[in-house]
């Protein structure tokens, strides 16, 4: 009687267990998707993230944008440049490139 | 109810108890919580169901809540005839502290995280209840005689033993 309680209770616990497990993965899976989007808005320095998964600015401009914006402003320069250089070399090459 | 139909529930009700139970403590870490959460609270519903049967069938012979008494242990003891009083004791000791247990547990979890402590405490007290419970019960339905042919041997191999002093 004893040994068949034993059994009884061993295989209720395997039965809970994998049924617990089942709860927890899902409970996890859950878990990582609720917190999916607010790790990308710490990535991306504060700017909201919408529920589609794409990143909104909303209009503000963190520091580190405004970073990205002096290399966006030096590549313009460089365009101009690129630009200057075309000109002068019409003007002033000594080969016609046809 | 038929006591048989009532028996086989009991042993339903005690594997569900102690299965849950079981896996509620081995996955009281950190990184099993949802596991340890789920089993909690099916440790919490078997104690539930337990007290509304005894409460919605008050007067069957097995589903009846134990209600210990100090006389009978004094009684018991005494005369030592009948049904061994600890049974109701061990019982309803293991029904206050497996439930308060799940209850602070589920508290601690949702409403008071300050339970927290006292959630592990009781739990391990339960757990010493828990033992004391199964060795009772091997002792009363498979441990007596067992034990009684272990002391049989035990006498029997050492000669300066109490047995072989008084045979001679």
């Amino acid at each position: 009687m004893l040994k068949k309680m034993l059994i009884h209770g061993l295989t209720a616990a395997a039965v809970i267990g994998a049924a617990a497990a089942v709860y927890a993965a899902g409970r996890d899976h859950a878990d990582a998707i609720d917190n999916a989007a607010p790790a990308v808005q710490a990535d991306t320095g504060g700017r909201t993230a919408t529920g589609n998964g794409y990143i909104a600015d909303g209009g503000k401009r963190s520091e580190r944008d405004g970073a990205f914006r002096l290399f966006r402003a030096h590549d313009r320069d460089r365009d101009d440049d690129d630009d200057e250089r075309s000109e002068h070399r019409r003007k002033h090459h000594d080969h016609d490139d046809d | 109810m038929n006591p048989k139909h009532q028996r086989a529930l009991l042993l339903f009700w005690h594997a569900w108890i102690g299965g849950s139970y079981l896996v509620a403590y081995l996955t009281a870490d950190e990184d099993t919580y949802g596991m340890h959460l789920f089993a909690g609270y099916a440790v919490l519903a078997a104690i539930v169901v337990r007290v509304l049967s005894g409460l919605i069938a008050p007067n069957a012979k097995l589903l009846k809540l134990p209600r210990p008494k100090r006389g009978s242990l004094q009684d018991w003891f005494g005369a030592g005839k009948g049904r061994h009083p600890l049974f109701a004791w061990f019982a309803a000791t293991l029904l206050v502290t497996v439930g308060a247990s799940a209850a602070t547990g589920a508290l601690s979890d949702s409403l008071m995280t300050w339970l927290e402590d006292p959630h592990e405490a009781i739990s391990e007290a339960s757990l010493w209840v828990i033992f004391g419970h199964i060795a009772f019960v091997t002792y009363m339905y498979g441990g007596k005689p067992w034990l009684k042919q272990a002391v049989t041997k035990l006498t029997d191999r050492f000669p300066f033993s109490y047995g072989k002093e008084h045979s001679i």
